[in-house]
This record gives C-alpha cells, structure tokens and sequence, in this order.
C-alpha cells in the first residue's frame, strides 16, 4: 500500500490505540465503521502498535482484512464492518489491563451490580437491557470488565453495540426500553440510550435461556461460581489465568452466585427480582 | 477414560488448593493453568491424598466422618479416578505424572 494512499481510522477500546489502515479513497465502509464504533472513535494515536489492515481486491471474496500474520477475506461490505468491530473489541479486550473480563451482560441499581455471565444465545443481552424496566441502569450487554477498587471488584460499562435478533428487538420494544440506532447501516445494532456508572458486583446469575424449560434457579457454591466466571472468562493476554483465577475467586467470595434457566423474558425477570431482592415484577 | 488409581494415591505438590468461605474448594493446576471445582467431600479426599492412606482407607476414613453421606465408597472412587485423569497425582514411580 502506498504510505500517500492511506487512511488511518483510529480507536481507543478501554485504553488500548487501535487502528484501522486503509486506501485513503473515500469509502461507505469507513462512515459505517465509525458510526458503529461511537464512543469508541479517536484521534490517531502518535504511535500505533495495532493495526489492522484493510484493501479491497478483484477477487470473490473482495475484503481482505490482516492483523497479526492473519488476513480474513470478507464477501461484502456488511461482514466487513462487522468482522472490523469484533476485531476491534477483541484486541481491546484481550490487551485490557483489567483484573478480569468476562463474557458477561451487566447492570447497576442502588450502588450494587447484577452480573450475567454467559456464552452466545443464552438470552443475557434481552435479559440485560430488560432490566431498564425494572429499574436498573444497563452496563453492558456482553463484554465486561471487571476492576479492583477500594478492595471490591466493580464492572465497568461498555458502550459496545447490542447485537439484537428481531425478535429479541420485538420484545425489548414492547417493554418501552429506549434503545439507539441501529448503527454502521447493520439494523441489528443498538446501544442502550444510557449506560449506568461503575458498580460492585453484588449479585452473580448465569443465565440459560430455554423455551421448552421450566424456570429454575440454582444457588452455586463459591467454588463452582469462580469457575463459572473463568469459563466465561475472555482470556486477556495482559493477566496470566493464575491472575484471572484469583480475580475470580476474589468476585466468588464478594457476590453469591446461581445459575438460572428460563423459559421466557418475564420469567428471567421475577427470577432476577428474587435473587436481587426486590418484589417481583 | 479408565484411570489407574496408585495404590497410594498421592496429589501433586504444585498443586494448590483453594478453600473457600462456604466449604467449597478449588484446585488449581499451575501446569495446565486449569482450576477444578471441588465439593466439602472432594476436599476431604484431596486432603487425604498424601501417599499415606490406600484408597480404600481414604473411604473408609471418610465414611467414618461422614456417616450420613450415602455411598461413600463409589464417590471416593471417582474423586480419586478423576484426579488421576486430570494428572492431579503423582505417578506411582512418585514422580509427577506428564
């Protein structure tokens, strides 16, 4: 790539510069790639350690996208700004120097946090941004960090965009939650239209969205609760797992944990209540 | 897998324990980086595992202390099979097992 033909659209994802380096010739992509990133948008940093590089060939598969001796090649535009965004939020991810980070939805109420650890489909981010119906301040849908402050690990929240089924759309509408968007021209993205403040975890759910299920709700042991939270953990290359271990036991013994299946968005709400202590919806 | 319990099953010194408020007890494994969850009784026959005791007197030590745990003696079993499959223990020459 000629060093005169370049762009950079620079990143700050929790305090790590990324940028994206590409032919400097105006593209759609690189408007939608900055809506999507929001708040995360910055200036170019003086010295970039990530890049990532992007050029578009004559090819089938036309997007070519290289980070780390790796190149991804993209059919269209769509997965393009997509895979970009999880790159992006990967690399901030991994490199963040938080004590742990965890594949986790999260939301605040009264000074204390709610936690829902969990993979892909098992319904946190309904579940999440749901919350705002009963009172809470969304956090985060999916990815969050977890710090040490004054001896109490806090979640922090992340403005990272909520990736929403339309039928998961359909059900947080009918419940009046103010969402924003859909961002990056991708009608699946939304960001809550407001994020609560850092707060201690004081409660822990693993939430499992089932339809065919019967509500359940499981008190785990401390033990099997620190484990949770490593399975659901995001592997930062800046802590060793012995470090992330022992952040995770230190959350185990702060808030207690369960593990809850439910078969609907009303049913892992009361279930929510009655962990967190409020009567029920 | 089928594990080849030692005769007298001793844990690995590397390994830590972790024993948590409520009873409950994490083994850590510094060579796998990988931590396993362990109940009150888990502990217990972890605890045990000092290449002293056969396993069957690590049951027997156990129903005694636990008389109302039912089946005591099949759940030792797969505590100790368990902890070999997850090479917890050292091998019978007393080396660390690979």
């Amino acid at each position: 790539m000629n060093d005169q033909a370049i762009t950079d659209l620079a990143f700050n994802v929790f305090g790590q510069p990324i940028v994206v380096r590409a032919s400097a010739q105006p593209a759609t992509w690189h408007t939608r790639l900055i809506d999507l990133m929001g708040p995360y948008n910055a200036p170019a940093p003086a010295h970039a350690s990530e890049i990532i590089g992007v050029e578009q060939v004559a090819d089938a598969t036309p997007w070519h996208v290289t980070y780390d001796k790796y190149t991804n090649m993209l059919v269209d535009e769509d997965h393009l700004v997509q895979h970009l965004e999880w790159r992006i939020f990967t690399i901030g991810v991994l490199q963040s120097v938080a004590a742990l980070s965890v594949h986790a939805g999260a939301a605040t109420r009264a000074g204390g946090a709610l936690l829902l650890p969990g993979l892909s489909g098992t319904g946190k981010t309904t579940l999440s941004l749901a919350l705002a119906s009963q009172g809470w301040q969304v956090l985060t849908d999916d990815v969050s960090l977890l710090d040490v402050v004054a001896d109490e690990i806090i979640v922090q929240p992340c403005a990272r965009c909520c990736h929403l089924a339309p039928d998961a759309l359909g059900q947080l509408m009918a419940k009046h939650i103010a969402l924003n968007g859909p961002f990056g021209d991708l009608p699946e993205y939304f960001r809550p239209a407001e994020l609560g403040q850092p707060g201690p975890v004081r409660w822990i759910v693993a939430p499992s969205y089932a339809p065919d299920a019967e509500l359940g709700l499981t008190r785990l042991t401390q033990a099997e609760t620190a484990a949770l939270l490593i399975g659901a953990g995001l592997r930062q290359t800046s802590r060793t797992l012995r470090e992330q271990w022992a952040a995770a036991i230190k959350l185990a013994c702060q808030a207690p944990g369960y593990r809850l299946s439910f078969p609907s968005l009303n049913a892992g709400l009361a279930a929510l209540a009655e962990v967190t202590g409020e009567p029920l919806p | 897998m089928v594990a080849n319990i030692p005769e007298r099953p001793q844990r690995r010194a590397n390994v830590e324990m972790q024993v948590m408020p409520d009873g409950s007890a994490l083994l850590y494994d510094p060579r796998t980086d990988q931590g396993h969850v362990l109940t009150a009784l888990g502990a217990l026959v972890w605890d045990m595992c000092d290449g002293s005791m056969s396993g069957e007197a690590i049951s027997a030590e156990c129903a005694a202390l636990l008389p109302q745990q039912p089946d005591t003696a099949s759940i030792v079993h797969a505590l100790l099979a368990s902890f070999q499959d997850l090479h917890l223990l050292q091998t019978a020459e007393g080396t660390d097992a690979v």
